[in-house]
């Protein structure tokens, strides 16, 4: 199983990296499960909460600040089941 | 947890600090009987502060007991309820267990259910004298039943008891919850703000109004990650706010972001936020883990209040609810609010412990003074520099100088000094409930008065009085203050009086406590002694000796062990304590009228005054504060004693003759002998009692930077401390109080027995 260790800070900025981050991870993968390690990350913003929703990837170990940032954008449930996948 | 929550949730438990000390200042107002608006609204805003701050960090048992309170308090602030003596002891109750809560969300010891239950039973009772009874009944029962539920599920903002009373003037006419809807544009961010703000921003107006902010997100729009572009806005939020909300207050959180983001704000009919009309609202509500619980049995409660956070779509949908109850149990959700499971589970630990750290509210003028002063400083050291580059030296001028940047050092110091200064009230104010406990536990009746509690010491030692004085006011309820029957038949008030004083005195901080009780029984207390091997029995003590032997290791003057004595922590921990903070403790009592402890502690432990002196030799440095006198003394006016002991007179008073040298064992002197040149220094302690050092130079007086002898070698008896001089030497630091106590032991004690006498 892949991991992607998320950076500490998810705010604005590092959203493009992060996607790319997740995407390579995804792609190298090769349809493997990729899990993002959120264990370090203090800090998230609302377009980095976009990218962790939309990669539909389980978060391993979300730190505390992770799990307040999703009950505060009212997405606590994904802490534990991604979204479902988009029908293509 | 983050560190930033970690120093709001820092910042939140001072201010329950302050709000508490606020409250304990108010009620203690409202039982002189002072009933002034002003302070019952202090009271009132003390409880609703403590209440709205525990809210936005989810500490639900804190929540709940504050609402109570308030509710209760409310009632008083309406005059529906009057402050009859009863009912201001129940809240003092209240308050002590709401500063336990406090303590629990620390991370302190847990706080037992029962009390818990207990005081807010009582305060429901104060409302419902006030209004008719009906309604606290049932609110009684909910509640109750509710309590053991939390425990086992992840906390949460279940605060469905809020508005029970429905007595909130502002929350109980609207019942309409405000929906506030929102989609950032994607230019939102590019601003560098983030939804977050707003989301924060939202939580706190529904905390500032006393409820809790629903949030949904709506993630429909949200495309495959592939397909996404990362600045791009996709998700948007729905957020149900409590109905005390007004609209003013939401469209503050936007007014930064109205031309980059899409709100609407609409009043929710009645039914509050479950009722919603919108779709994502439709679908979470019903599956949340935490539907807001009171809605649908609208007699129950203000739902505006209930509006727990929760909105993580679940496939469940509950059943019309048989009973709350039931309802609760069913429905209490692993989701919490925003913030609130961090707080709570670290809270529920230990964990937060090492976190602790210490911070100190400083007046803003003290800092900018020493900001002046650092100012001079700079110009200080420049003019010096400017001098020692000079061709001629510029000895004068440099010396003029020099001189006054001793000055600006020592209002450096000074200033410094202001700024880790505290008001010893906060520890002061905390002894009023271990009075009040003691009391509780000892079915007496004591008033504890307090003096000086503006008294400013160093901030480290206002942290380390707490315990020793908490253990002495406990030994003053418990063996000092006699029962009401024993008081009535000594003719005393049944009613004990405890005073509690700080006071400045001589550049160290006295502070007494002082009781209305027996004294201390010095036969009992001496029988008691030699029967624990702590004395030999044939020893012939004074009173004063006698008197300290409660502070001897394993000695308990309580004649049957109670719940206050006996817990392993006596009176010599209390001296150990004192002492330990450079401090002593004298005892006076006077049997049948109450004893009187004296703590004299120095202000600083950091520098101090001192008098450079020669002994034997070698200079050492004799505090100020304890020198009241210097002078050449005549021999006619040494007497010697049987014992071989000196004294001398002055002015018809006798007071022992320490010659210093010998007493500290460096040899040189006989016993006592004086020569012509040799100086007196007439030198006192705390309690008055005073004695003459000889010593065979003064030097100089100084400010000595106290350097801990006992943590860099060992305590040596008669020394308190070293400093290192300006010559580079090292120098010790007299402890006068124990030369005094010596030569005093050793010679009469009759002067400090008269002294005492007096004082007490």
């Amino acid at each position: 199983m892949a991991s992607v260790t998320l950076p500490e800070r998810l705010d604005t900025s590092a959203a493009f990296a992060l996607k790319s981050a997740i995407e390579q991870a995804v792609n190298s993968a090769g349809g493997e499960q990729v899990v993002l390690d959120a264990s370090g990350v203090t800090y998230l913003g609302g377009l980095c909460l976009q990218v962790l929703l939309a990669s539909r990837c389980p978060l391993a170990a979300p730190s505390e600040p992770v799990v307040e940032a999703y009950a505060l954008f009212g997405v606590s449930a994904c802490l534990t089941e991604p979204l479902a996948p988009i029908k293509e | 947890m983050s560190g930033d929550m970690d120093d709001i949730l820092l910042v939140f438990f001072q201010e329950c600090e302050e709000q508490l000390q606020e409250l304990e200042r108010g009620l203690s107002a409202l039982s002189d009987g002072e009933s002034g608006k002003e302070t019952i609204n202090a009271v009132f805003r003390a409880v609703h502060s403590v209440k709205g701050g525990a809210a936005s960090f989810g500490l639900e048992n804190l929540v709940r007991f504050a609402h109570v309170f308030e509710s209760s308090l409310d009632g008083l602030r309406s005059g529906r309820v009057a402050p009859t003596p009863e009912i201001v002891k129940t809240f003092l109750k209240a308050m002590d267990v709401l500063s336990d809560l406090v303590a629990e969300a620390q991370g302190g010891a847990t706080v037992d259910t029962g009390r818990i239950e207990e005081s807010r039973a009582e305060l429901q009772a104060i409302i419902g004298e006030g209004s008719g009874g009906a309604q606290p009944q049932q609110d009684d029962t909910v509640p109750a039943d509710f309590t053991p539920v939390p425990v086992d599920f992840e906390p949460v903002m279940a605060d469905f008891d809020f508005g029970d009373f429905g007595f909130d003037e502002e929350e109980a006419p609207a019942a309409a919850s405000l929906v506030v809807t929102f989609s950032p544009h994607t230019a939102m961010y590019d601003r560098g703000d983030d939804a977050r703000n707003l989301l924060i921003g939202l939580a706190d107006v529904a905390v500032a109004h006393g409820g809790t902010s629903t949030v949904t997100c709506e993630t429909a729009a949200l495309p495959a990650l592939a397909a996404m572009e990362t600045e791009k806005s996709y998700l948007s939020w729905r957020v149900v706010l409590p109905a005390a909300v007004p609209e003013e207050s939401v469209h503050a959180v936007f007014d930064w972001v109205s031309d980059v983001c899409d709100v609407t704000i609409t009043r929710d009919g009645g039914s509050g936020p479950s009722g919603g009309e919108s779709a994502p609202e439709a679908a979470a509500a019903p599956a949340t883990p935490e539907p807001p619980v009171p809605e649908p049995s609208a007699p129950v409660a203000a739902p505006l209040e209930a509006t727990p956070v929760a909105a993580s779509p679940e496939p469940q949908k509950p059943a019309a609810p048989p009973s709350i109850a039931d309802k609760i149990m069913a429905e209490l959700p692993p989701a919490p609010t925003p913030a609130a499971t961090a707080p709570i589970a670290a809270g529920n630990t230990t964990a937060r412990r090492p976190v602790e750290q210490a911070t100190i509210r400083v007046d803003l003028h003290r800092v900018d003074d020493l900001m002046d002063l650092v100012g001079e400083l700079v110009i200080a050291q420049a003019a010096l520099e400017s001098i020692g580059q000079r061709e001629d030296g510029g000895q004068q001028e440099m010396i003029k100088r020099i001189a006054s940047m001793k000055t600006l050092t020592r209002d450096i110091q000074d200033a410094v000094m202001a700024v880790r200064a505290q008001p010893v009230r906060s520890v002061f104010q905390r002894m009023q409930r271990v009075v009040r406990e003691a009391c509780s536990m000892t079915s007496k009746d004591v008033v504890l008065t307090l003096e000086g509690e503006d008294t400013e010491v160093d901030r480290t030692l206002v942290e380390k009085l707490s315990d020793p004085l908490t253990h002495m006011l406990r030994n003053a309820v418990d063996h000092g203050i006699e029962s009401a029957e024993a008081r009535i038949a000594a003719g005393k008030s049944p009613t004990g009086q405890i005073l509690l004083s700080a006071g400045h005195r001589s550049g160290r901080i006295l502070i007494t406590i002082k009781d209305d009780g027996g004294g201390i029984n010095r036969e009992r207390v001496l029988a008691t002694a030699i029967k624990r091997g702590i004395i030999a029995p044939d020893a012939v003590l004074t009173d004063d000796e006698i008197n300290n032997l409660i502070f001897a290791p394993g000695f308990s003057t309580a004649a049957t062990v109670s719940d206050l004595s006996g817990r392993g922590v006596g009176m010599d921990v209390v001296k150990q304590a004192i002492l330990g903070l450079g401090g002593r403790v004298t005892i006076s009592s006077v049997e049948g009228q109450g004893t009187t402890f004296c703590l004299s502690l120095p202000l600083t432990l950091a520098v101090l005054d001192g008098m450079l002196i020669v002994a034997a030799g070698s200079t050492m440095v004799v505090p100020v504060s304890s020198v009241v006198e210097t002078m050449m003394v005549n021999h006619k006016d040494i007497y010697m004693l049987p014992d071989g002991a000196n004294v001398v007179s002055i002015r018809g008073a006798c007071m022992p003759l320490i010659p210093l040298a010998s007493e500290l064992g460096l040899g040189g002197y006989g016993s006592g002998g004086l020569s012509e040149e040799d100086v007196i220094l007439v030198v006192e302690n705390e309690s008055g009692a005073r004695a003459a050092l000889i010593v065979e130079d003064i030097r100089d007086q100084a400010q000595v930077v106290i350097k801990s002898i006992e943590k860099n070698y060992r305590q040596m008896s008669g020394v308190s401390a070293a400093t290192i001089l300006g010559d580079g030497s090292v120098s010790l630091i007299l402890d006068v109080p124990a030369l005094v106590a010596n030569a005093l032991g050793r010679i009469d004690t009759r002067p400090s027995d008269v002294r005492t006498g007096l004082a007490a």
